[in-house]
């Protein structure tokens, strides 16, 4: 009886080391995609402009929707969170030349296991970056 | 005692795979987010226009300025620090050795001609061992850029190409990491950026 008892649980011992690497696998994964798209999302506000703030948002919107499409990304676009604040400007609404901003997104962490409802982080970056478009391109 | 022999075993090899597979990943997500880094820090850098020489009409870089620029990005993009000619990674950053880098301008008179950058690594720092310019420039279009490294062992990677179209700010950084474990290789790489100058 004990020897099948230790056999069990020696099993349920050898599962657990793969499930543990697929966590880690799935969240390096999950950070490199969200890193890449917010990459990809930054590059495009620079080198698009915006003609007031609801308009690179929802210019960075539609441009994450469409990567999120053609790319075999395991991330899930609902699930991103996207802050776009400007840091440095020259007019008041415009998006234009050397002008700065910050782009945050963020996405929840993904999980094999509800068991630790307390782990709630997240998985987030920030970038910086500097639009490279003048104001008659607008 | 046969079963436990095996267990253990089997435990070792799930362990080793998940090492290599995480350890992969690591190495990914290093090279793509180094490039990222370099490439943001460089457009950054790109803007740093000479205006007395812009009111003559000649597009100029102040490579001093662009070099701030380029730290102050690499810094709030990565939190990397700039010493001399590294970057020293903090504990949020990407990698976890000091990152070496070379930065070479060319300038209004210059991208007409095909260039190309000899670089030398030799596990300590990135030299620049020679530049050679083709003679005839090329009047309509910008010169073709080419980058090619020699590293410790003697081997020598070649960059893609890059056409010039304007003055280029050139950024050439190396990573060359500690492996996470003794048994595993250690992650060397370069990357590159080239930006033209923004105004």
């Amino acid at each position: 009886m004990g020897q099948l008892i230790a056999t069990i649980m020696n099993v349920m011992l050898l599962l657990m080391v793969p499930l543990g690497i697929l966590q880690a696998h799935t969240v390096l994964q999950m950070k490199s995609e969200l890193m890449e798209i917010s990459f990809a999302a930054t590059k495009y506000v620079t080198n698009h402009g915006g003609r007031s703030d609801a308009d690179i948002l929802s210019a960075v919107r539609n441009f994450i929707h469409e990567e999120a499409e053609g790319k075999a990304y395991q991330l899930r676009e609902d699930q991103i969170g996207i802050e776009i604040i400007r840091t440095k400007s020259a007019d008041p609404t415009l998006w234009s030349h050397e002008d700065e901003f910050v782009l945050r997104m963020s996405m929840p962490y993904p999980k094999l296991t509800t068991l630790f409802p307390e782990w709630e982080r997240k998985i987030t970056t920030e970038r910086t970056g500097t639009i490279n478009v003048m104001d008659y391109d607008l | 005692m046969g079963i436990n022999v095996l267990s253990v075993s089997t435990l070792l090899l799930f362990l080793l795979v998940g090492l290599v597979v995480v350890d992969t990943d690591i190495a990914m997500q290093k090279k793509a987010e180094m490039k990222t880094l370099i490439e943001l820090a460089n457009h950054h850098a790109t803007f740093a226009i000479d205006e007395a020489l812009k009111t003559e009409g000649i597009i100029d870089m102040v490579e001093a300025d662009a070099m701030n620029r380029f730290d102050q990005r690499m810094g709030q993009n990565g939190n990397y620090t700039r010493e001399g000619n590294f970057y020293q990674p903090s504990a949020e950053s990407v990698t976890t050795d000091p990152v070496a880098i070379i930065n070479h301008y060319i300038d209004f008179q210059q991208w007409r001609y095909n260039t190309k950058m000899f670089l030398h690594y030799d596990g300590e720092s990135l030299q620049m061992e020679k530049l050679e310019r083709e003679a005839d420039p090329k009047p309509t279009v910008g010169g073709e850029l080419r980058i090619a490294i020699t590293m410790q062992d003697n081997q020598t990677v070649n960059l893609p190409p890059k056409m010039m179209i304007g003055p280029s700010h050139v950024v050439v950084a190396y990573v060359d990491e500690r492996p996470l474990v003794p048994l595993l290789p250690a992650h060397a790489f370069p990357v590159a950026s080239v930006e033209e100058l923004k105004w």
